[in-house]
């Protein structure tokens, strides 16, 4: 009579436990998918590429003070980006990557106050082309994970 | 920059990048490999509008600091999507314990 409700108990017993440990043990490394962040870089990129496109076409004039609200937009875009990523947990490689695209857009600042050529254009679209490829790769990642 | 041999020099960074990247390095190869050359080529681009004097050297600074700000970017990408890999693979092998566990007793329980 013992056995019989004894077994039943420790089955009971082992199956809570295992069940408790497998419901909490979904793992996560990294930060989930956060659509504000995506749509944010996504719109900086297009931004950013209407603003290369018009300033391949003035290229050679000295037209820095003109184009001062994008880069002051930018600087808004990317502190609002950083506070929302800071505030996210294990979003550590999202925080560098802005940090890492703030630095490249202080870069074309300082190129455009140089008076941007004709040759300069490809360079900075390729290069802020890159990074913005892969912080969207990385988001879009983030969104298709298992 | 001439001299560089681009093939030779895209095949050690990919070399170098493997060994840091080993276990998700077969998932990345594609997207490291176009953007390792798309970093070799701006570089080259930088050094010939100098050699020419279509640049100057504070500009080329400047830009082989973009180039190397966005060559970070990609690293950075990859750490992300190596973590993301490991998690998915945890999370994959406890969802196997867990269709066990259920099928084995029948009802779900986990």
């Amino acid at each position: 009579m013992i056995k019989t409700i004894a077994l039943p108990t420790r089955l009971i017993a082992f199956v809570s436990v295992l069940s408790l440990f497998i419901s909490s043990c979904s793992v996560s490394l990294i930060s989930d998918y956060d659509e504000i962040t995506d749509k944010t870089i996504t719109e900086m990129q297009e931004k950013t590429s209407t603003v290369l496109v018009q300033l391949e076409d003035d290229a050679g004039s000295d037209n820095y003070m003109l184009y001062k609200p994008f880069y002051q937009e930018v600087k808004a875009d990317l502190n609002t980006l950083s506070v929302r990523a800071n505030a996210i947990d294990k979003n550590q490689v999202t925080i560098d990557q802005i940090a890492t695209l703030s630095s490249n857009f202080d870069n074309m600042e300082s190129l455009h106050k140089k008076k941007l050529s004709k040759e300069d254009i490809p360079l900075i679209r390729s290069g802020l082309n890159r990074s913005f490829t892969a912080m969207i790769k990385l988001q879009m990642a983030k969104k298709n994970k298992k | 920059m001439e001299n560089i041999d681009i093939n030779k020099l895209l095949q050690d960074m990919l070399a170098t990048a493997k060994g840091e990247f080993n276990n998700y390095w077969k998932e990345v190869k594609p997207y490291a490999e176009t953007e390792f050359k798309s970093f070799i080529e701006n570089l080259i681009l930088i050094e010939k509008l100098k050699i020419e004097g279509k640049m100057t050297e504070e500009k080329a600074l400047l830009h082989i600091d973009m180039q190397k700000n966005s060559m970070r970017m990609v690293f950075l990408t990859i750490e992300g999507l190596g973590i993301l890999a490991v998690q998915n693979a945890i999370n994959s092998v406890i969802d196997v314990i867990r269709t066990t566990v259920n099928t084995a007793l029948g009802w779900t329980i986990l």
